[in-house]
């Protein structure tokens, strides 16, 4: 049975149920409302008006939405929300002022690009040895012509 | 000033009685909120914002599986189940925490 690795495993699971979806990611909408109804039930049982036993209901379970979040954050889903959201707020603030954005835009592409050459030009000349395999065997070749009365 | 009313009062103590309420059956959360106060005759509390959380980490772990059903009443639940590794989380827990509060017993009735 344990072929996968228990946090592997956990980890599919929480994927899958990321995308598959079909109610069991998250305590659903439908069953904290099945946990509200049966409380109002006990509430009217117990004598309140039917109004006063729904709202003590939901009072009772807290913010609902809450508990919600909550078990989302369980598998992990939260935080990829998160994520989400922070992407689209700067997309937004960033379109706000295009002049701003262009001007960050060249300017990251001028660092990099700088950076990235000057990188490539060090690496080639100085990091790079030669693709000879012995370091100290060349030698530097060169041809000079002999004039006459000089010596060589 | 009233008394602590918490179902986690240590922690783990929530998933504990989880485990072992639905040891003896599936059960839906309303059910297992239910139980564990009854059981305890009012003394423990389990609150809904504690308890969904709960049992979304368990299954998590892989302790519960749950599957949407009908009631008794007819309506749609959502039933959870312990699995084989719920119940010897069961076990684990129980003893440890048997000896816990034994250890506590001893330190408050030293002299």
């Amino acid at each position: 049975m344990h072929i996968v690795p228990a946090p592997l495993l956990s980890f599919w699971r929480r994927l899958t149920n990321r995308w598959r979806d079909d109610g069991q990611s998250a305590a659903s909408a439908e069953e904290i409302a099945f946990h509200v109804d049966m409380l109002t039930r006990d509430n009217l049982a117990a004598g309140m008006t039917p109004r006063d036993a729904r709202n003590a209901a939901i009072r009772r379970f807290g913010n609902r939405a809450r508990t919600g979040e909550d078990s989302r954050d369980a598998w992990g889903v939260r935080a990829l929300e998160i994520v989400v959201q922070d992407v689209r707020y700067a997309a937004r603030t960033l379109s706000h002022d295009p002049r701003f954005t262009l001007t960050l835009i060249l300017t990251l592409a001028v660092g990099i690009g700088a950076t990235v050459a000057t990188f490539a030009a060090v690496n080639g000349v100085l990091l790079r040895s030669l693709p000879v395999r012995d370091q100290s065997s060349p030698r530097r070749a060169a041809r000079s012509t002999r004039w006459p009365g000089c010596r060589p | 000033m009233s008394a602590p009313r918490h179902a986690d009062m240590l922690p783990g103590t929530l998933e504990m009685l989880i485990l072992k309420t639905l040891s003896l059956g599936p059960l839906h959360g309303y059910g297992i909120a239910q139980h564990i106060q009854r059981v305890s005759q009012e003394v423990l509390n389990v609150e809904e914002g504690s308890l969904y959380p709960a049992l979304q980490r368990m299954q998590v772990k892989g302790w519960l599986s749950s599957e949407w059903k009908q009631t008794p009443t007819r309506r749609r639940a959502r039933y959870y189940r312990l699995t084989a590794a719920g119940r010897k989380r069961l076990g684990v827990e129980t003893s440890a925490f048997r000896e816990i509060i034994l250890a506590i017993t001893r330190v408050l009735q030293a002299e």
